[in-house]
């Protein structure tokens, strides 16, 4: 589904913020990519979804490159970002509705938005103006316009951050029904617990590199994920 | 006061930009500041002219009627309406709904320093309109034999610097009571636009009426705003009592907007919230419109981005209609056809809709960087903007043009209209390479992408190239007006295609690599 060959990504001229990096995310596997701060994972997720330009190596999804064949692999594909920056000039539901034409989205639109509107609870706020949404809120509505196009790979930087927890337990539901639909999910975290028990394989990268790759039982052991973590921190 | 100085410093380096230029270190920042000092050059002198070419414009009527000591106190009163238009344009985001707000109000700074902090900024800005008008008028009024001693000296300068004080306080409180009214309904943005542009639109009227009775009128009218003011360059007392009233009304406005400074921002960071949506059958569109739908969203969601980009376009048209009403101007059709390159080159080049149209998608740009649209897509769909706002008014003005300058050929009027299509189309295609080469996507404050980018600069120096070769041209060359028209035509074709191309072939590359 998702297939990263030797990314390598430069911030000027000196700095690499990701280096040779090389991953394979499988059809029905959800993917967790862990971290320090400043280690490269949201260099790498942008990479991806083609937000950014990257130097070195390639990334295909379902074979095709992405930078090749941008439109195609962005039709297949959603993006959720740590910082929900959206169109605060539009209403909730003018900004789903834009995303669903933009992806062709057809009559199902109806159906699906209002399943999950009801399942995130913002159902009501869809006529209010973006700008009057709280953090939370449009956190909510970036994850909705990213299902409601039913994506094949979905990639998620930080997506719990700023959800409580009804929404979280709901997103973590979602994310495992697509991937058993056949879907892929790759996704960056800082809570480890998540990353435990939701993923079915995970990477750590740290300083642009891919330092450990693989299950749980393969990469941590009888450890916690979190006393791997501060090991690898502390090399 | 120590405080005060010290939140004016810090707003002093976030407007201009300035801490970024001091602490980056790089080359491409150094171009950047020289960039910026070139555009407040430009800026300037382009002021400065203005004031100029109207003080002559006034100075020939009032000579006539030997009124030339009218002059000065006549540009007072025209530098106070424009430092009013401008102050109304940004008094509500100068004084209210600072993003940095919050944060200052939990310190602990008293609520009149950080008033006093904002409103000094507006107050220099306003300084710096009357000083741009004024001093040109200066040296029109020694030409037409003005009498300058001393007292006149003193008098223009303390005049000067009190005079932008009135402006201030009158803008404040409109600004205040639209903000405040506006506050209370959905649509705030578009309620400022409104009653901007009918401001401005009275304003421009008003300076386009060349007949010179009429120009009396107009000279009575800018009188009514500052009755005092002439008064004031003849006495002492009047002067005198001329700096209390424009002082006292800024220390009043001051005074109140302390006292509901707090209640003012709490208004502004309520959000109107119903929470009673009820989903219905929505309705299916082509990934282009939404996308050309959410263009135009956004300018009417921006007084400053609306305002600033489509001005141009809409007081030629108004302009247009004007000189139909003016039928001593048919007199001079010839002149005014051979300088509609000109003309138009200025008005639809200075600030085309796409100069800043990349650089505001900002930090949304995501969104669409990871849709599936082709970047060539997005960048047709930001020239059919320019289209609609600019080249369909170009198309109507250049109508009203060959109307009311009716004494040249039907091939004339035909290339009048020709070249200001062209024309307006190549202020796009040029606005769209140029912010495609000089994004600033990352911005705190929309005035920033709108009115500071390197884009728009290169934009602006384009039409004051463009508008100064072939304004020089129609006056000087001896050709015939319709080979003024012609090559300006011809040349502005070429460049179109030329321009086009470089965007649908490297385009979609540069806008990866800039963004």
């Amino acid at each position: 589904m998702l297939k990263i060959n030797n990314l390598t990504k430069y911030y000027g001229k000196t700095f690499k913020a990701v280096d040779d990096l090389s991953l394979h995310v499988k059809a029905g596997e959800i993917y967790g990519f862990i971290g320090h701060n400043g280690a490269g994972k949201s260099t790498t997720i942008k990479s991806i979804v083609g937000a950014i330009d990257f130097e070195q190596g390639d990334i295909l999804i379902n074979s095709l490159s992405v930078k090749d064949n941008p439109v195609e692999c962005k039709k297949v594909m959603a993006y959720i970002p740590d910082n929900p920056d959206v169109y605060d000039y539009l209403t909730g539901i003018q900004y789903i509705n834009f995303v669903c034409d933009i992806f062709r989205v057809g009559e199902e639109r109806n159906q699906r938005i209002k399943e999950y509107a009801t399942l995130f609870q913002i159902e009501k706020n869809l006529g209010d103006l973006i700008s009057s949404y709280s953090h939370g809120m449009k956190q909510k509505l970036v994850i909705i316009s990213a299902l409601v196009h039913n994506p094949k790979l979905l990639v998620l930087d930080e997506p719990f951050v700023g959800l409580d927890p009804i929404a979280s337990h709901r997103l973590k539901e979602l994310m495992r029904k697509l991937c058993d639909d056949g879907g892929a999910i790759f996704f960056s975290t800082h809570v480890l617990e998540v990353a435990e028990k939701l993923c079915d394989r995970v990477g750590i990268i740290k300083g642009g590199k891919l330092v450990k790759e693989g299950t749980m039982e393969q990469i941590a052991g009888d450890k916690s994920l979190e006393s791997l973590f501060l090991e690898i921190a502390d090399e | 006061m120590s405080n005060f100085f010290s939140l004016v410093k810090v707003q002093f380096l976030s407007y201009f930009g300035i801490n970024k230029v001091l602490h980056s270190g790089k080359k491409s920042k150094t171009i950047r500041t020289f960039g910026a000092l070139l555009f407040a050059l430009i800026f300037t002198s382009a002021f400065g002219f203005i004031g100029y070419v109207y003080s002559e414009m006034f100075a020939t009527s009032l000579s006539l009627t030997g009124e030339i000591y009218k002059l000065i106190p006549l540009m007072v009163g025209m530098s106070s309406l424009v430092a009013f238009a401008f102050s109304f344009y940004a008094s509500s985001s100068a004084i209210y709904g600072f993003k940095d707000y919050e944060m200052i109000s939990a310190m602990p700074v008293k609520t009149h320093t950080v008033v006093l902090s904002k409103v000094f900024f507006s107050y220099v800005a306003d300084l710096l309109f009357t000083l741009l008008i004024i001093i040109p008028s200066l040296f029109v009024y020694k030409n037409y034999g003005g009498v300058i001693d001393g007292y006149f000296i003193i008098s223009t300068l303390i005049i000067s610097i009190v005079s932008p004080f009135f402006p201030f306080a009158l803008s404040t409180v409109i600004g205040a009571l639209v903000t405040f009214i506006s506050s209370r309904f959905k649509r705030k943005n578009l309620a400022q636009i409104i009653l901007l542009v009918l401001i401005m639109v009275g304003f421009f009227a008003l300076s386009m009426l060349e007949d010179a009775g009429l120009m009396n009128k107009a000279i009575e009218k800018i009188y009514f705003i500052f009755p005092l003011c002439l008064k004031a360059f003849s006495s002492i007392t009047d002067l005198v009592w001329f700096s209390l009233a424009c002082i006292s009304s800024a220390t009043v406005v001051t005074v109140l907007t302390c006292l509901t400074y707090r209640k003012m921002n709490t208004l502004l960071s309520a959000r109107k919230k119903s929470a009673n949506f009820k989903l219905k059958q929505l309705k299916i569109n082509s990934p282009t419109r939404v996308l050309l739908v959410r263009e135009l969203k956004r300018l009417t969601s921006a007084p400053t981005y609306l305002l600033n980009t489509v001005m141009g376009a809409f007081f030629t048209i108004v302009a247009g209609v004007s000189f139909i009403f003016v039928p001593s101007l048919s007199l001079l059709s010839d002149l005014f056809i051979r300088l509609v390159p000109a003309i138009f080159g200025f008005m639809f080049m200075l600030a085309p809709t796409t100069s800043c149209s990349l650089s505001i998608e900002g930090e949304t740009f995501w969104i669409i960087k990871t849709m599936p649209v082709s970047i060539k897509k997005l960048i047709n769909v930001k020239l059919s903007v320019n289209l609609i706002l600019g080249v369909i008014p170009a198309f109507i003005s250049s109508i009203l043009f060959a109307v009311a300058f009716n004494g040249v050929s039907i091939w004339c009027s035909i290339l009048v209209v020709l070249c200001a299509l062209s024309i307006s189309l190549l202020g796009g295609n040029l606005g769209m390479i140029f912010n495609i080469l000089l994004p600033m996507m990352k911005w705190d404050n929309i005035n920033k992408p709108v009115k500071q980018g390197g884009a728009l600069l290169l934009t602006m120096l384009c039409a004051f190239v463009f508008a100064g070769l072939f304004g020089v041209g129609a006056i000087y060359l001896k050709i015939a007006t319709f080979w003024i028209l012609f090559i300006a035509f011809s040349f502005t074709i070429v460049l179109n295609v030329v321009v086009y191309l470089l965007l649908m072939t490297k385009g979609e590359k540069l806008i990866n690599q800039k963004t």
